[in-house]
């Protein structure tokens, strides 16, 4: 079986968001929709303060919620572990908003350009209809890791096969692997580190891991 | 938008708060029609009809929200896990009970009905109880909660066909305010439920306000109008719409005012620059 799972290193992630730009640009997300996202968390009185760069979005959970409340089925997962959402069977009801724990989902209902009320010449030829009225996610660039597994490639280790994500961290905190296989980088990243899942006592048993310390 | 902190979900709004609001109240009068007004008298037919139109409303303000409202017969795709999609397939053998009442008649029609409506009640309080991201949802007190509430509402909208000149039985009053007792009791159990680390902090204090809203405007006020000696009809009246209102109030404050998400958290803050790490950290709640 494979699983593929997101691990971001919270000791290496500087907040740069490059990331999420490297999303917006891979999906093509509208104005405001950012699939990728990196909290800035500030904790802590002075002079004790901290601050801490999150990255999150949709978690690919193994019980994922917005997959059970869906009426539609247009949320289902992938053998894969993938969640993904099927445009054109979504009725866009956000059920599976309000079950996300993590609001990893965004609905847009009017078309929103950047610049004016026109879209720019990149912005038409990549504008999707079928995205709107509808809840959208981040799919772990499926389309990209599907093409590279045909190529023979591996999600995860080769960048064509790779998330957006994941191949742009600067700092190396995002790392994208099949956490059922145990020589794969993410598995030892997680045997080797700390690590927490976010919200797990909801038992969502999300595929999204967060090392805090050395084991 | 996402929010570190919980903040307040807006992909439910109004619209969608009528759905619980006139199909709860709908589904509570339909069960209880069955039980208090006789089912051969011809004047029954017309509050079948105004007990389905009131879920049909109810319905009729989801596909107003949804975003994809041509697509709705998608609806039913999955009664297997949804309860969505069972909602809107008991709500096809609501109305098919309904208009074999309207057609047939008879006890097993408006029983079928009855049992539809609760059922129907019973759908929209999972619908509730499956959002996994809003903690005051969440919650297994709010199934009770709002089957006492479009119950409580049943009974007050029966209650209401008197001014229509319906013959109602004697203790229709006791029905009103009992139920009205048994909504204020699971309102208890769901604000208790949703104390300490259960909820976000930005919700308590509008919890504290509805509690009271219950208990006292739509649960002891109407058992006193109903409980004085010089009670008429008027009272009765006056405590059925306290009941209504109240339910519906209640419903559109956890939809649309109290449905603040999870919110995110960290179990562990990293340990950066040789420092040890930090505590856990949960922003927005304070247990």
């Amino acid at each position: 079986m494979t699983r593929y799972v997101m691990v971001a290193d919270l000791r290496r992630c500087v907040g740069c968001q490059t990331c999420t730009a490297a999303c917006r640009h891979a999906n093509a997300t509208p104005t405001g929709v950012q699939w990728r996202r990196v909290l800035d968390m500030e904790t802590g009185e002075y002079p004790d303060v901290r601050r801490t760069f999150v990255p999150v979005g949709c978690m690919h959970c193994e019980d994922p919620p917005c997959m059970t409340v869906c009426p539609t089925t247009a949320t289902r997962k992938r053998d894969d572990g993938i969640v993904t959402i099927d445009y054109d069977l979504c009725i866009g009801c956000t059920y599976c908003d309000v079950a996300c724990p993590y609001q990893a989902r965004y609905k847009v209902d009017k078309a929103d350009f950047a610049y004016s009320d026109k879209p720019t010449d990149a912005e038409e030829a990549r504008y999707d209809p079928k995205r709107l009225g509808v809840s959208t996610k981040c799919d772990f660039c499926a389309a990209k890791i599907d093409a590279g597994l045909e190529k023979g490639l591996t999600p995860g280790v080769d960048p064509e096969a790779t998330p957006a994500c994941a191949n742009s961290c600067i700092a190396g905190a995002l790392h994208f692997g099949d956490i059922e296989d145990p020589n794969s980088n993410v598995s030892k990243l997680v045997a080797e580190n700390e690590s927490f899942r976010m919200h797990e006592e909801l038992g969502t048993k999300p595929g999204f891991y967060y090392l805090w310390d050395e084991s | 938008m996402i929010s570190i902190a919980p903040r307040r979900q807006v992909t439910w709004d109004w619209r969608a708060a009528g759905n619980f609001l006139f199909g709860g109240a709908g589904g509570g009068f339909m069960t209880l029609l069955a039980v208090f007004v006789a089912t051969d008298t011809p004047i029954n037919n017309i509050l079948v009809l105004i007990g389905l139109a009131l879920a049909g409303l109810g319905l009729f303000m989801v596909w107003l929200k949804i975003g994809r409202p041509l697509r709705f017969l998608n609806v039913y795709r999955n009664p297997w896990t949804s309860w969505m999609s069972r909602e809107a397939w008991v709500a096809n053998f609501l109305f098919a009970a309904g208009l074999a009442c309207l057609v047939y008649g008879g006890p097993i029609a408006h029983g079928l009905a009855a049992l539809f409506g609760l059922l129907f009640l019973f759908c929209q309080a999972q619908i509730l109880r499956m959002a996994r991201g809003i903690p005051t949802w969440r919650t297994g007190a709010i199934v009770p909660l709002v089957l006492a509430t479009g119950l409580a509402e049943g009974a007050g909208l029966v209650s209401l066909t008197a001014l229509g000149g319906i013959s109602l039985p004697s203790w229709i009053g006791m029905a009103v305010g009992g139920l009205a007792i048994v909504r204020a009791a699971t309102m208890l159990a769901y604000t208790n439920a949703l104390q300490g680390g259960q909820s976000p902090d930005a919700v308590k204090p509008g919890l504290k306000t509805l509690l009271w809203v219950i208990v006292g405007i739509g649960g002891v006020a109407p058992v006193i109008l109903l409980a004085l000696p010089t009670s008429g009809m008027v009272a009765g009246l006056v405590a059925s719409i306290l009941v209504i209102l109240t339910g519906w109030h209640m419903k559109y404050q956890i939809v649309c005012h109290l449905g603040h998400y999870q919110g995110l958290a960290l179990k562990h803050e990293p340990a950066r620059g040789g420092a040890a790490p930090g505590t856990s950290s949960r922003p927005g709640w304070s247990e």
